[in-house]
């Protein structure tokens, strides 16, 4: 039952990985955006943790790298949110709609909101399992 | 079996005045939508460039709200963190 | 109509099991339907009968489109709510594990007085 589930938890992280990903790029043509996005990356973190444990998985990421990652992306998203105060009209007269590349500043807030929210649900999955009495 | 008769009693109570506030919602699929939700469908494509319009109000038309939303996330994690120490 | 009387039925169950369940994770849970109750009546008050979601895909005529989207505006509001009550359900949990390191005990009909 243990090698069952590490088994397959392993086999499946980089799919979640590429559909948290995809769904958080794409956030101005379909439904989604930031906010589920950053949830699935989080979801494929924590079956990770339950298939192997959650000493095993902490070994491999150094001392404070999901606080480090939290602070930075809080940082980047406040800094896109004051930049595009002055420059939206050059950001935007650079893009074509309905492509990828559209969508102005929503784009990076997109990506920027994503991380965010991956970064603090797995720092609360971390948190909760730590092995102690 | 008095646990029971007092979570009944507490039940009613709070279902009457559920009750009372479900009877002033406008019926079901007959929405009026009002000045501001139009401004939003009709102009999210030209001044945001996205084709999302629930994406464009939750970064852009109301982006500060998005950030303090954010902020209480950040604070949440941080005091899941005191509370659980072990030092 | 029915999406009416589900969101009541969730919110009015959702703070029975709070109230009247004796373990600590049964009481986190009944106020989480409960809060999915209330987010369920927020979407379904701004329903259009014979509506589209208001994405606008390319090659579609705009005056139909803008006629006939249903509101976004409650669906926004949603979408932050729906992250504070997840913030909201770590704390708790958190204050369920601090308490039963202390008490050794998740019944709430043990820990009845304050001492310290």
């Amino acid at each position: 039952m243990d090698n069952l589930v590490k088994i397959i938890g392993n086999v499946l992280f980089p799919f979640m990985l590429v559909f948290g990903f995809y769904v958080a790029f794409h956030g101005h043509l379909s439904p989604g955006g930031g906010f589920p996005g950053g949830v699935i990356i989080a979801t494929g973190i924590a079956i990770l943790v339950i298939g192997n444990g959650a000493a095993a998985i902490k070994r491999r990421f150094r001392d404070g790298v999901s606080s480090a990652v939290k602070t930075v992306s809080g940082i980047l998203l406040i800094s896109i949110i004051i930049l595009g105060l002055f420059f939206r009209d050059r950001l935007l007269s650079t893009q074509v709609f309905f492509e990828l590349w559209s969508g102005g500043f929503t784009l990076l807030l997109n990506l920027a909101g994503g991380i965010m929210v991956a970064a603090g649900l797995g720092l609360i999955v971390f948190v909760m399992t730590e092995d102690a009495e | 079996m008095r646990k029971l008769i007092l979570v009944a009693v507490l039940l009613l109570i709070v279902s009457i005045y559920l009750l009372k506030a479900f009877l002033l919602i406008p019926a079901f699929g007959s929405a009026k939508q009002d000045r501001v939700a139009d401004y939003y469908v009709e102009n999210a494509l030209e001044d945001t460039g996205s084709a999302n319009a629930v994406n464009a109000i939750v970064w852009d038309y109301r982006g500060y709200d998005t950030m303090g939303e954010e902020t209480l996330l950040f604070a949440g994690a941080i005091g899941l963190l005191l509370v659980l120490r072990r030092d | 109509m029915i999406a009416y009387i589900a969101a009541f039925a969730l919110i009015v169950l959702g703070m029975a099991v709070a109230v009247a369940r004796d373990n600590f994770i049964k009481k986190v849970m009944g106020l989480t339907i409960s809060v999915n109750g209330i987010h369920l009546l927020l979407i379904s008050i701004g329903y259009k009968t014979g509506g589209i979601a208001p994405i606008m895909t390319s090659g579609m005529n705009f005056f139909s489109f803008s006629g006939s989207a249903v509101d976004p505006l409650p669906q926004a509001m949603v979408l932050t709510s729906i992250v504070i009550d997840l913030s909201m359900t770590a704390l708790m949990l958190g204050i369920v594990i601090m308490l039963y390191s202390k008490t050794r005990t998740l019944r709430s009909s043990k820990t009845r007085r304050l001492k310290g």
